[in-house]
């Protein structure tokens, strides 16, 4: 690890300053520090300030480290003109959310009875992340944005893409663990297991920026390569410079249901081979179909987390349970993926774990 | 010498009394332990409580006034010719008391001719080869001046993959012949065997006392017989040690000698390694192991960084402490080699084995990675004809240690497997072809033993148990293996045992304790022939200062040194005996039972506890040595196939059909260790046995890539090792299984208990999806590439 | 044990490095004049909570305050020393390992503020309390040396490690044993003890690598305990 300045801010205002102020030198913020961390130990950052942004010391409280409902009376427009509109056409409304502050910890997520009760899939997700003292550590902003874990990435040894090189070594190395879609460019695949389930419940992320704050959809902010406004070197829209604040997600109504499943080789401390999010809303009796609303995210397959659209679509035409149904609809979950030499075994593990996922949420729907 | 009554054979089955043939000076045999106090009794270990508190000093652990931290300069090229190392930038950065260049290498093939030079090892034949090293204040500046040594390489084309370096342009690992030395943990290969290319061999094998080119012709001719074969290729993987606590040593010199803290299995392999290599005198060396955070093959002898750190700390006239860190410890200093092996196993109708057939290659990078024959010949040893053939593969790859039961896990996985294949093909049950094929009395009763436990008569033909789970996706299975392992022991194992006037006593012997608790042992035979409490015997150990004991490897320790421990307490006895006897007036005053000393007193019995004996010693203490004596009564086999420890295990898993993931649920373990001296500490190698043998069946695999030649998981998290949720329930059932070989009876059980594991799991996944995967790890890709293909039973690759 | 604290340090500022706290008005040489605006006009921007004092320490080693097992002790560190290397190698306390040092394998787990935490992924100025105006309380650390009393009486989860056999090579002990006691110690406190279940023990130590495969009796013990069975001398787990 190379020797670095520790600049300590509680703010994320501070923070941005703090980061827009590096130029000329380097500078990486820092909140629990796990991914930061590994990188620093293995080389691939050495930075001359490390911004390190803390929970303010007891007796102040900040919004950063806090989980908190928000009313809809209280939501602020910023949001709620990126909530999902009830009918097409219509112009969101205010609901009722809950607001993640970027310092709060995966292990604090998992635990957290609004989420257990209305958002399993995030408190599940975090809870298969890493190990118990990691999750104590890492922060969901942290979660979110930490580097992917190809060990092509991850070793100084190789200058892929991703730090500016011209190859990626995984293409025709060792990709047993890699991408199946949009794995031309880079095959890492996106290693936030948390931004599975967020996608799912709509979430929506808030960024201090050097002039103020700015929200987006979470679904908007990671970005691979091959799309556009994308860069082989960063997996999302965050820009230099910004930091993220907040996370609100819309709670669910009583007929919204979602769940997060994770395919891991070891069930003590693995990435996921592949991972799942689903959310449905039941369709009122009579409808024909049983879904009026679902949405499929797949992790562990691209370098973003993965919306499987045309799973969805056949969820949503879905009239009754059954398991060739459930089949069909997993197998629109790989379509259009190109596997690489050794991760075509991907393929039909994205279909099995999005068959599961199905299954398990329409039998407890 | 004088002949005893001694029990022989496993207790509450076939224990019978047998007249022995005793040395002079051992005391009387003992029965089953349920007539002793201590030993055979699960007893908590002594040193548990250093354990649990962070009291216990292991060698990153060591602080001495002005220490130094040395960092290791490791090839980044996997193969290279080294034609010059410039360290004098390096020896002027901040911090840097010293800097120096490794003279030659330890561990690995060597060349002859490069023997024959000495010396200056000039070529690099595996990524990660320790080149040179540097002492400095703070390992920070260590490492920040490492990349001031400057090495003038000449980078060769490499090969790290056995297939690619099996072809006939392959780069050469070694351009002429090789040998290898081996460790006390296994290991090494003669020289004169052909080599071409990256090929070395054939070794050819057949069981003990037949000659090898017979059995060739024996099985040829099986295989024409017309009668029922089976054949298999099987391959498994390299798999790194990879113990907690990494390869480390701390070397202090005081005027010309040499103090070193090591983690090592072996304090005396280190001393005499270092007193070697730095040509100074044996007596001069003394090495200091109070814990080991565990070796499982790999730490013998001082290693590259051993010499290193004492060569800084010569050089910087200060203590250096080399501890590798994780990369290291992956790369560069041991694994268990990846194989192939062609198996054909060809049987009569009834199952009858009539010959074994085992052909293939084993490759430990720049070592000779081949072995794994012990399973074929040895477990169906009566099979009339068995015949082996095996080659190493060289690679530029860190070469081989030797791993728990070296070779036994890989043969095991192929040679049960074959087994299993061949019980469904003549339509007998698997632990029926055994019985049929394998007379090993302790197997016998593990077998019934380890069947009712477990509720063998559940399993059905492959594929039968109803589908479990929403989608009818779970695949419920049970198999099982059997494998064996050696009864080895050193004789060149030493103990003194001292009786103080308090009733005390100390026992002192240089074994280590790698994990597997050898204090407490050694403290439960010495507490048992004296008769009194465990905790008033002192165990002193890890120290080359000790009397001489053995390394801890092939499962050697517990019976190599519980017996003179238990013989110099019955020395020291006798010597208290002789001492007390004029001052209690009992000429004849002798060791009786339960430690007591029986005489007779102006013609009356009396009898004095060690204690009370004790106390009228009129000199501080008594003691007495022992060397381990050679087992008794060579000749007194009675038919008991007493050279080999055996070991059942019965697998149950379920296996996710959609995603591939196979779950471990249920092992059962029925294991024989001789007289198992603390059952509670034998549960725990047991424990580990089969958790190391689920995480090789499952999940770790060292992996490469081919192009650089670098290592890709170096680490903790993408080697994956299993952890407490990837655990199955497990049961165990302990044999007592008496010898009457030694005063003790002792065997050891750290490697038996981890060589059939892979294969029972492999087995149980085969029963649960039909469909046979031959290639280690078992991993989801591998599972649903075998699921999808047609169904041709074998395996992807 | 404890590294004497730099005795020609003041305030907080050292020679070799520097530690200055610095509240928004005093931060110009420090952030730069294009900076500084920015943290003025930001803190401004914010309503609550008023923003805390920039600090900036280093790069070079500076005194600080640890507050470890109870005790507050000193340390000269540098912001880029973990807190695994400083308890080690500076304050004496071995008995935290460092197995992996990428936080993988648990050896290395000790509590910050009572929550097992990674000591080689956790920087010692993450939990070092800084001296002077501005300056910030250290968080409680505990170790494994912490964790029995100083008349050496065990925790009740030691004890049962030892009783069942817990442990082989030992070097994975210290981490698992921190695991466990923290369960152990937030079932007790929930008046949930007794209802410990397998599960639980084995989430609990998912984090902690043991490559002689203890896994079992630490399941063992920590049930035995959890139902106060656990501290039989000899043979407990039988």
């Amino acid at each position: 690890m190379n020797a670095f300045t520790w600049v300590e801010v509680t703010t994320a205002e501070q923070a941005v300053a703090q980061l827009s102020a590096a130029r000329g030198g380097s500078a990486l913020l820092k909140a629990g520090g796990i991914d930061v961390l590994d990188r620093l130990k293995e080389g691939l950052d050495a930075p001359e300030r490390l911004i390190v942004l803390r929970r303010p010391t007891a007796g102040s409280k900040s919004t950063l480290s806090e989980i908190s409902e928000i009313p809809a009376s209280r939501l602020p427009d910023s949001i709620t003109r990126l909530l999902p509109a009830g009918n097409a056409g219509d112009a969101p409304q205010p609901r009722d959310c809950l607001r993640i502050g970027a310092l709060v910890t995966l292990a604090q997520i998992a635990s957290h009875p609004t989420i257990l009760r209305a958002l399993p899939a995030l408190a599940q997700a975090a809870h298969a992340i890493a190990t118990p003292q990691i999750r104590a550590v890492a922060t969901i902003a942290g979660n979110l944005l930490q580097r992917p874990r190809c060990w092509y990435f991850r070793s100084a040894d190789f200058h892929c893409r991703k730090k500016g090189g011209d190859e990626c070594f995984a293409l025709d190395g060792e990709n047993e663990y890699h991408a199946i879609f949009d794995n031309r460019t880079c095959a890492a695949v996106h290693p936030s297991g948390a931004a599975v389930a967020l996608l799912v419940l709509d979430a929506i992320v808030e960024i201090q920026t050097a002039s103020g704050t700015r929200q987006q959809r979470l679904s908007a902010f990671f970005v691979s390569a091959s799309q556009q406004g994308g860069d082989v070197k960063r997996e999302n829209r965050l820009e230099p410079g910004e930091v993220i604040t907040h996370l609100y997600i819309p709670l669910p109504s009583p007929d919204e249901r979602s769940l997060y499943l994770k395919s891991k080789q070891k069930q003590s401390f693995d990435w996921p081979l592949c991972e799942v999010a689903i959310s449905v809303r039941r369709a009122p009796s009579g409808a024909g179909s049983l879904l009026q609303a679902a949405r499929i995210v797949v992790g562990g397959v691209a370098p973003i987390p993965w919306r499987a659209k045309a799973a969805e679509a056949a969820l949503l035409r879905l009239s009754k349970l059954d398991i060739e149904s459930v089949r069909a609809i997993a197998q629109a979950a790989s379509d259009g993926a190109r596997p690489l030499a050794k991760n075509g075994y991907k393929v039909p593990l994205c279909q099995g774990v999005v068959a599961q996922a199905v299954m398990q949420i329409l039998s407890n729907a | 010498m004088s002949r005893a009554e001694v029990l022989v054979g496993l207790v509450g089955a076939d224990a019978t009394l047998q007249s022995r043939e005793l040395p002079d000076g051992v005391p009387p045999s003992w029965r089953e332990s349920s007539t002793l106090a201590v030993v055979g009794k699960p007893t908590q270990r002594i040193d548990g409580s250093d354990k649990v508190t962070g009291r216990a000093r292991y060698t990153p652990d060591i602080k001495r006034p002005g220490l130094l931290h040395g960092k290791i300069l490791g090839s980044p090229h996997p193969h290279a010719r080294v034609h010059g190392v410039n360290i004098s930038d390096a020896e002027a950065q901040p911090g840097v008391k010293a800097v120096v260049v490794l003279p030659h290498l330890l561990g690995g093939a060597k060349l002859e001719s490069e023997k024959a030079r000495g010396k200056l090892v000039p070529v690099v034949r595996y990524l990660g080869q320790p080149i040179a090293a540097v002492a400095a204040e703070t390992p920070e500046q260590a490492k920040a001046a490492l990349a001031r040594i400057k090495v003038d390489f000449e980078v060769l084309p490499h090969v790290v993959d056995p297939d690619e370096a099996l072809k006939p342009n392959a780069p050469l690992v070694f351009s002429g012949p090789v040998s290898m030395s081996g460790s006390a943990g296994g290991g090494g290969a003669k020289g004169g065997i052909p080599q071409k290319g990256n090929l070395r061999g054939p070794k050819r094998g057949a069981p003990r006392g037949k000659d090898a080119a017979q059995m060739e012709q024996a099985v040829a001719a099986a295989l024409r017989s017309g009668q029922t074969v089976v054949r298999g290729t099987y391959r498994t993987q390299v798999q790194t040690h990879s113990a907690l606590e990494t390869h480390g040593l701390t070397a202090e010199w005081a005027g010309d000698e040499l103090t070193v803290w090591a983690s090592t299995q072996g304090i005396f392999s280190v001393r005499d390694e270092l007193a070697e290599y730095l040509e100074i005198p044996t007596s001069k060396v003394r090495v200091i192991t109070d814990f080991c955070g565990g070796g499982f093959g790999a730490k013998f002898g001082a290693g590259n960084y051993g010499v290193l750190a004492a060569l800084l700390a010569k050089k910087a006239a200060a203590p250096v402490r080399v501890c590798l860190d994780r990369r290291e410890e992956h790369l560069a200093v041991g694994n268990r080699p990846a194989s192939e092996q062609n198996i054909a196993l060809v049987s009569g109708k009834d199952g009858k084995l009539a010959a074994i057939e085992l052909r293939g290659w084993g490759a430990g990078g720049a070592g000779a990675g081949a072995g794994f024959a012990g399973p074929a010949n040895n477990v169906y040893g009566h099979c009339p004809a068995i015949y082996t053939e095996e080659f190493d593969v060289f690679t530029h790859t860190g070469p081989l240690a030797a791993f728990r039961a070296p070779g036994h896990p890989q043969g095991a996985f192929a040679l049960e497997q074959a087994m299993d294949e061949l019980a469904e093909k003549l339509g007998i049950d698997p632990l029926e072809l055994r019985e049929r094929n394998d007379p090993h009395p302790g197997r016998r009763l593990e077998r019934q033993k380890a069947a009712e436990l477990f509720g063998w008569s559940r399993r059905t033909l492959a594929g039968q148990l109803p589908p479990e789970g929403a989608l009818g996706h779970i695949r419920r299975g049970l198999g099982m293996a059997q494998g064996c392992w050696y009864y080895f022991w050193s004789d060149d194992s030493h103990a003194e045992v001292r009786i103080h006037r308090d009733g005390t006593a100390e026992v002192l012997a240089g074994v280590q304790d790698i994990g597997t608790g050898v204090r407490t042992p050694l403290a439960q035979v010495v507490a048992e022939e004296l008769g009194i409490p465990l905790a008033s015997v002192k165990v002193s150990i890890g120290d080359t200062r000790l009397p001489v004991g053995p390394g801890s490897g092939g499962s050697v320790t517990t019976g190599s040194i519980t017996p003179p421990a238990r013989d110099a307490a019955y020395q020291a006895r006798l010597s208290l005996c002789k001492e007390v006897a004029p001052l209690v007036g009992a000429k004849d005053l002798a060791p009786g039972p339960g430690g007591k000393l029986v005489g007779t007193a102006a013609g009356k019995p009396i009898e004095l506890s060690l204690k009370q004996a004790a106390a009228k010693l009129r000199k501080e203490q008594v003691s007495g040595t022992a060397r381990r004596k050679p087992d008794y009564d060579a000749a007194a086999t009675n038919g008991r196939a007493w050279g080999q420890t055996g070991g059942v295990q019965l697998a149950e898993v379920t296996v996710d059909t959609l995603t591939g993931i196979i779950r471990v649920e249920r092992i059962v373990a029925a294991h024989d260790c001789g007289r198992p001296l603390n059952p509670l500490l034998v549960e725990s190698q047991i424990h580990g046995g089969i958790i190391q043998g689920i995480s090789y069946a499952l999940f770790e695999e060292r992996r490469l890539d081919r192009r650089t030649g670098r290592m890709l998981n170096a680490n903790l998290e993408q080697y994956k090792i299993a952890g407490a949720l990837d655990v199955p329930r497990i049961d165990i059932a302990l044999l007592e299984d008496l010898h009457g070989r030694t005063s003790t009876d002792a065997r050891g059980i750290g490697e038996p208990a981890t060589v059939p594991t892979a294969a029972a799991v492999a087995n149980a996944v085969y029963n649960a999806i039909g469909v046979r995967l031959r290639e280690l790890p078992l991993t989801p890709a591998r599972v649903l590439a075998a699921l999808a293909a047609p169904a041709t039973g074998t395996a992807p690759r | 044990m404890v590294a004497a604290m730099a005795d020609s340090d003041s305030g907080g500022v050292s020679r070799r490095g520097f530690l200055i706290q610095s509240g928004t008005g005093s931060a110009a040489s420090l952030l730069g004049a294009a900076s500084l605006p920015a943290v003025r006009s930001s803190a401004q921007a914010a309503p609550a909570p008023a923003a805390a004092p920039i600090t900036e320490i280093g790069p070079g080693p500076v005194p600080v305050q640890l507050q470890v097992n109870g005790k507050t002790v000193a340390a000269r560190i540098e912001p880029r020393d973990t807190l695994a290397h400083v308890l080690r190698e500076q304050l004496g306390l071995s008995g935290t390992k460092i197995g992996c040092d990428r936080g993988a394998c648990g050896a290395c787990t000790v509590w910050v503020d009572g929550i097992p935490t990674p000591a080689c992924m956790t920087l010692a100025l993450d939990v070092a309390g800084t001296a002077g105006k501005g300056g910030r309380a250290a968080r409680p650390v505990t170790t494994i040396e912490g964790l029995s009393t100083a008349q050496g009486t065990l925790h009740p989860v030691q004890d049962a490690f030892v009783a069942h056999d817990a442990l082989q090579c030992g070097f994975c002990t210290p981490g698992m044993v921190m695991s466990c006691a923290a369960l152990y110690e937030r079932k007790r406190s929930q008046g949930q003890l007794a209802a410990l279940s397998e599960g639980e023990v084995r989430e609990a130590i998912a984090g902690n690598l043991c490559r002689c495969g203890t896994y079992p009796h630490v399941v063992r013990a920590m049930l035995s305990t959890a139902k106060g069975t656990g501290n039989g001398k000899n043979g407990g787990s039988r």
